[in-house]
């Protein structure tokens, strides 16, 4: 009859091997002949390697070896995933606790080898969807290591899983909050529960490259094994931050623009207004004189009304022109210049000159550009410089490899230097008013410049301006 | 005792109507007129060192290229702290729509006396610019 003991081993839930000092097995009980498909007669008498897979049973006698040494209860390969072999050569994930037993002045080892297939499985899984995880996720310990990242951790802050695993989280925080985050994470381990971190702050983490990057955190505490762990998921937002400031600018803008038309708009209409109560007088008072000068007054305003009004219109339309891209030609441009400004070359006596060196042609939006040299140009000429003997206006292309160049030079009055940031903004004006203009010429200049992919740059003094253009040309 | 204003506007129109609108007040003796800050500002200078008859209101419009109403009010103040002259001169404000919240403020914080909004009318600026000069 067999002993209550040999029962409870025989029946055990947990698969048991009893294997000497020599490796030999010696006892197996029910559980491990299923979980291994062999019959106990091809166990018992057997070297235990044959239930380990063929990569681990080379340095296996000396592990075994190493265990008698120091026999104590205690689990196989600590921190690394074992796998047993079973008798259709399959593998699968085991879990393998360790006790010594003596009997009759030699020790053996027991072994319990649990199957872990399931919660292998489970894990698996947990860390599939933790890498595919839009978001960087990254879980600490305790103890503030990092123990698991994701691919997009990886990519936010510029390190690879290597640099990272086993490294406290410090070496991603920002060197100014260095110093206190481990007590956060201390009172958060503490007490956690699942929330945002730094709720109204803005938060940064470190990059490699030592840059801050703007983020924003969930936290989430998971127990493991009596452990607690946190993860948590971290979102770049520098994207959307930059979008915030770019609507804050535009705002800015849509405020300052109807301001300005506002004013640009109602203060001629006044002048109108009054002036036609002017001539009403002078009419009365028979200077009909007067009266002329001051219709011719009132038709100028409308004149320069209307510039303003199809100014405005067009930056509207800016936006919105889906206009073909063709080779844009030069001569043909050129040719046409002369009439275009007849009345305004007149007035200011300016001479023009081109010189056209481009060797491949510029791909463009060709009404965009036209709207943009003839921008330029006419600015070159309305305010040429009247002290000057010579006044001319120049237009030059040339190209390199990779770009194409647009010089349009004048040696006017040039623009004052204190105010030379503000040469592109909306309702800029530099000169006298005695020049007439809306102040949005070199405002739409640059979104048009924009919308064609090219770029746009002046210098200025005393002696005139020169605005480059420049383009990218296609790679060949 | 008849005064001299000044009038500093880009726009010309208006300084048009304001000349016809002055013809008419006996109490005005002449009107000056400049096309932005810094002609007023040299304007200014030039009757200082001429000891010429200075006016004793300036009208000064704000949204102007070159030196626009706020610098001229600031170039102002600086002048009046140089120039005993100055001290009876009255800044006044020209703002072409009341809705212009934040610079009517600002026209005040810079030294404006007070700020007027231009009217549409003839009629109507005649009558404010005599108020002014009574």
């Amino acid at each position: 009859m067999k002993s209550i003991f040999e029962e409870l081993f025989e029946k055990s839930p947990v698969a048991m091997l009893l294997v000497n000092n020599q490796r030999v097995i010696q006892l197996v009980n029910r559980h491990a002949e299923q979980l291994f498909q062999y019959e106990r007669s091809e166990l018992v008498g057997h070297h235990i390697e044959l239930l380990i897979p063929e990569n681990s049973q080379q340095r296996h006698p000396a592990l075994v070896e190493g265990y008698f040494k120091e026999p104590v209860p205690r689990q196989m390969g600590q921190g690394r995933t074992l796998h047993g072999i079973k008798k259709d050569r399959s593998l699968f994930p085991v879990e393998v606790g360790l006790n010594p037993v003596e009997k009759n002045g030699e020790v053996f080892v027991l072994s319990s080898v649990i199957d872990i297939t399931e919660r292998h499985r489970a894990e698996e899984r947990f860390k599939a969807a933790f890498e595919a995880a839009p978001n960087g996720m990254l879980m600490i310990d305790q103890t503030r290591k990092i123990v698991l990242v994701n691919k997009k951790t990886e990519e936010i802050f510029g390190y690879s899983r290597a640099e990272l695993i086993g490294y406290p989280i410090e070496q991603l925080v920002p060197d100014d909050f260095k110093a206190p985050h481990p007590t956060f994470v201390d009172s958060y381990i503490k007490k956690p529960s699942p929330r945002a971190m730094g709720i109204g702050r803005e938060l940064f983490g470190r990059h490699r490259s030592g840059k801050l990057v703007a983020v924003e955190i969930g936290l989430q505490p998971v127990q493991f094994e009596g452990e607690v762990f946190v993860i948590s998921s971290i979102v770049d937002i520098t994207q959307r931050k930059t979008s915030d400031a770019e609507i804050k600018r535009k705002t800015e803008e849509i405020e300052e623009f109807s301001y300005r038309t506002s004013h640009d708009l109602r203060s001629p209409l006044k002048s109108i207004a009054g002036m036609t109560e002017c001539i009403l007088e002078e009419l009365e008072e028979k200077n009909y004189e007067g009266a002329k000068k001051d219709v011719d007054k009132i038709s100028q305003l409308t004149t320069r009304l209307l510039k303003l009004i199809e100014d405005i219109l067009m930056i509207t339309k800016v936006e919105a022109s889906q206009e073909q891209i063709t080779a844009f030609d030069f001569d043909d441009y050129a040719k046409h210049l002369p009439d275009k400004f007849d009345a305004a070359l007149k007035e200011n006596q300016v001479a023009m000159s081109f010189s056209f060196m481009h060797r491949k042609p510029l791909m463009t939006q060709s009404t965009r550009l036209i709207q943009v040299l003839d921008n330029l140009i006419i600015n070159a000429i309305k305010y040429s410089d009247k002290n000057k003997q010579r006044r001319e206006v120049k237009i030059q292309s040339f190209n390199d490899m990779s770009r194409f160049f647009i010089h349009v030079e004048d040696n006017g009055l040039g623009l004052p230097e204190a105010r030379q940031t503000e040469v592109f903004g909306m309702f800029k004006r530099f000169h006298s008013a005695a020049i007439p203009g809306s102040g949005l010429g070199l405002y739409l200049t640059k979104k048009q410049i924009d919308k064609i992919g090219g770029k746009i740059s002046f210098e200025s003094s005393p002696q005139g301006t020169t605005f480059y253009i420049e383009f990218q040309l296609p790679v060949e | 005792m008849k005064k001299n204003i000044l009038f500093i506007d880009d726009d010309e129109s208006f300084l048009t109507i304001v000349r016809r609108a002055c013809s008419k007040i006996a109490t005005i003796a002449e009107v000056m007129t400049a096309r932005d800050g810094q002609e007023g500002k040299d304007l200014l200078v030039q009757h200082l060192q001429n000891h010429s008859h200075l006016p004793s209101l300036i009208f000064v419009d704000i949204n102007m290229p070159r030196m626009d109403g706020f610098a001229f009010l600031r170039a102002f103040s600086i002048l009046r702290d140089q120039y005993q002259e100055l001290k009876n001169v009255r800044p006044i404000a020209m703002l072409t729509s009341s809705d212009e919240e934040t610079d009517k403020e600002k026209a005040i914080t810079l030294g404006a006396d007070e700020y007027i909004v231009k009217p549409a009318s003839l009629l109507i600026l005649r009558e404010m610019l005599s108020d002014f000069v009574q």
